[in-house]
């Protein structure tokens, strides 16, 4: 466990002393803050446009991180050798892979968690302003949810930077971004995709998506950012549920990245 | 320590994968305790032949034996240090952080890490650079920072991909002395150069290794001596002459600053000379070549072609 955590420890230090990195975050905090200026001009929308726009910023940039980040988490380790390092240690390839994954996920922890209290400092400074406004337009402020908003997002994060991962140990930076990419639209839209092919009654489409809704990850579940906004019910299984699901594609996830990761040659 | 046996690479390249035979059949055994050369012209198959060793490619034949284990386990590379050719590390590092991060891997921590940290350090002359990043570092850094990396672990065997690349003359001089002070402390050096003047004055044994085979093994001793000196004769006076004298004996003539220059090898030394005697030249000087093992490189090279 111990070797686990040297490599994660190395992760975030690279990752925090990557400028993409810096660009990203600069980029976010930026979006946030202009929520603020879009907010002031359209009135009484006011509260709902910084919740709103910030939790999709956090969202963007989140995603952004991840792919940019995870396409390279073993891509770059082979590219530039230095798997010659690790690998004359006595180090097993599966703790690598771990170490790597936890690295990545410990940074964007850090990152999302420093995004929402800005953006929490943001809303409570324009709820506080428009009090009554906001409980007569939204029925309350709907901090649990707001939080509760964050924390689904970066449960989202997580399946990303796995996939990304899984791209990385076998893949170039370009076609895992794509790849990433894409298998997070089909995510998004997964719920879509199954009540489209539904639509068109076709059984070869119909299977097909079938496989689709049950193979890609459903990252529409990891979205309630109207709750956040809007309030509504959050449930306890409900967020027991969708941390459920979250933890097992992780896993599901790395263990295909390890398995992959065991037979790679590094020549 | 290591022994390897008939191993076999084949590499898949090109889009149709076409394999490419790179080992053919690489055989050569390191006993504990020396400093065994790996000599070879680049591109004859020595870093892929490490890389087999510690697993990173997967062997198309033959057998390692690496201190008692044939199928490489991650535990005994805590026995062992290696050197990567041309290291890169993480440039974002600076130099106590790559050791530290490799100490760890090793399960090396705490104030014996640090400690261990000083001692190499300072032995590779690399303290003054301790806390600059690894990518303001020059080749011949990289390469001390690297055999330092190598050393973290106190290894019972070194693995050491052209451990002087990079280095100038005086680099060079102190990685030596570094190597026959682990030799001298019982380890076992493997290294790998493409240089023969770098193995001549380290190693007691040396493989020569050309397009994937090893072609001679053995002590400097005995490779020295199946190579033939040549000597080298520096005549003053008519070239006519001497050609008539010397026409039965197999003796090579070029002119060279104004002098006849005549090359033969040791054997018939005597009756050159008795020739000579007879001529109307005047000896300038008489020497032999430098004994080395270039010669020996140079003409397994050309056999190879
Ligand atoms: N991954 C690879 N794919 C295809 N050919 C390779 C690969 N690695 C090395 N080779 C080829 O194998 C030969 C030996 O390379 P190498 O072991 O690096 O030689 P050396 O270390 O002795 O200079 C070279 O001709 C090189 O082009
Ligand atoms: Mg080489």
């Amino acid at each position: 466990m111990n070797r686990v955590i040297s490599v994660a420890h190395n992760t975030f230090r690279e990752a925090i002393r990557d400028r993409v990195l810096y660009s990203l975050v600069i980029f976010a905090v930026l979006m946030i803050l202009s929520s603020l200026i879009i907010a002031t001009i359209s009135g009484e929308q006011y509260n709902k446009i910084v919740k709103d726009l910030g939790l999709a910023a956090i969202s963007i940039i989140g995603i952004m991180i991840s792919v940019f980040l995870g396409m390279g988490l073993v891509y770059k380790e082979i590219e530039k050798k230095t798997v010659y390092n690790i690998f004359s240690k006595p180090i097993k390839r599966y703790e690598f892979i771990l170490g790597k994954y936890l690295g990545l996920a410990f940074t964007l922890l850090l990152i999302t968690v420093g995004m929402a209290i800005i953006l929490f400092l943001l809303v409570l400074y324009t709820e506080l302003r428009y009090q009554g406004l906001i409980e007569f337009y939204y029925g309350g402020h709907h901090f649990a949810e707001f939080f509760n908003a964050i924390y689904f997002q970066y449960l989202e994060f997580l399946i990303i930077i796995g996939i990304a991962l899984i791209f990385s140990s076998f893949t170039s930076p370009i076609l895992s971004v794509l790849f990433t990419f894409l298998l997070f639209a089909i995510g998004r839209f997964s719920g879509d995709i199954r009540l489209f092919a539904e639509e068109i009654k076709n059984p070869v489409s119909a299977v097909f998506a079938e496989v689709i809704y049950r193979v890609i990850p459903n990252l529409g579940k990891f979205n309630v950012r109207s709750e956040a906004v809007y309030g509504g019910s959050l449930s306890g299984e409900l967020i027991f549920y969708t941390t459920a699901y979250a933890i097992i594609y992780t896993l599901a996830l790395l263990i295909l990245s390890m398995i992959i990761f065991e037979k790679k040659e590094f020549k | 320590m290591l022994e390897v046996n008939n191993l076999i690479k084949n590499f898949k390249t090109g889009f149709l994968g076409k394999e490419v035979t790179v080992l053919r059949g690489v055989s050569f055994c390191v006993e504990s305790g020396e400093i065994f050369g790996f000599v070879g012209p680049n591109g004859a198959g020595k870093t892929t032949t490490f890389k087999c060793i510690l697993g990173f490619a997967l062997k198309s034949g033959g057998t390692i034996n690496l201190m008692g284990e044939t199928n490489g386990k991650v535990g005994i590379k805590s026995r062992i240090g290696y050197l990567p050719e041309n290291p890169y590390f993480y440039d974002y590092l600076t130099g106590e952080e790559l050791l530290r991060y490799m100490g760890e891997l090793h399960g090396i921590k705490g104030k014996a890490l640090e400690d261990k940290m000083d001692v190499l350090l300072s032995k590779v002359n690399m303290s003054h650079a301790r806390k600059v990043q690894l990518r303001k570092y020059s080749k011949g850094m990289l390469q001390r920072i690297g055999i330092a990396q190598a050393l973290i672990n106190d290894p019972e065997f070194i693995i050491l991909d052209e451990p002087m690349s990079g280095l100038d003359p005086i680099g060079r001089r102190e990685i030596k002395d570094l190597i026959l002070e682990e030799k001298a402390k019982g380890k076992t050096i493997l290294l790998s150069s493409h240089m023969l003047s770098d193995v001549e004055a380290l190693c007691d044994r040396v493989a020569l290794l050309m397009s994937g085979r090893v072609v001679r093994t053995g002590t400097i001793g005995e490779l020295l001596n199946e190579i033939h000196t040549d000597y080298e004769l520096f005549l003053e006076g008519s070239g006519d002459d001497i050609q008539e004298h010397v026409r039965d004996l197999s003796v090579e003539l070029e002119e060279r600053a104004g002098y006849l220059v005549l090359k033969f090898d040791e054997d018939i030394k005597a009756r050159v000379l008795e020739a000579i005697m007879k001529s109307s030249a005047e000896i300038v000087s008489l020497h032999p070549m430098r004994k080395s093992l270039e010669g020996l490189f140079v003409e397994e090279a050309s056999k190879n072609e």
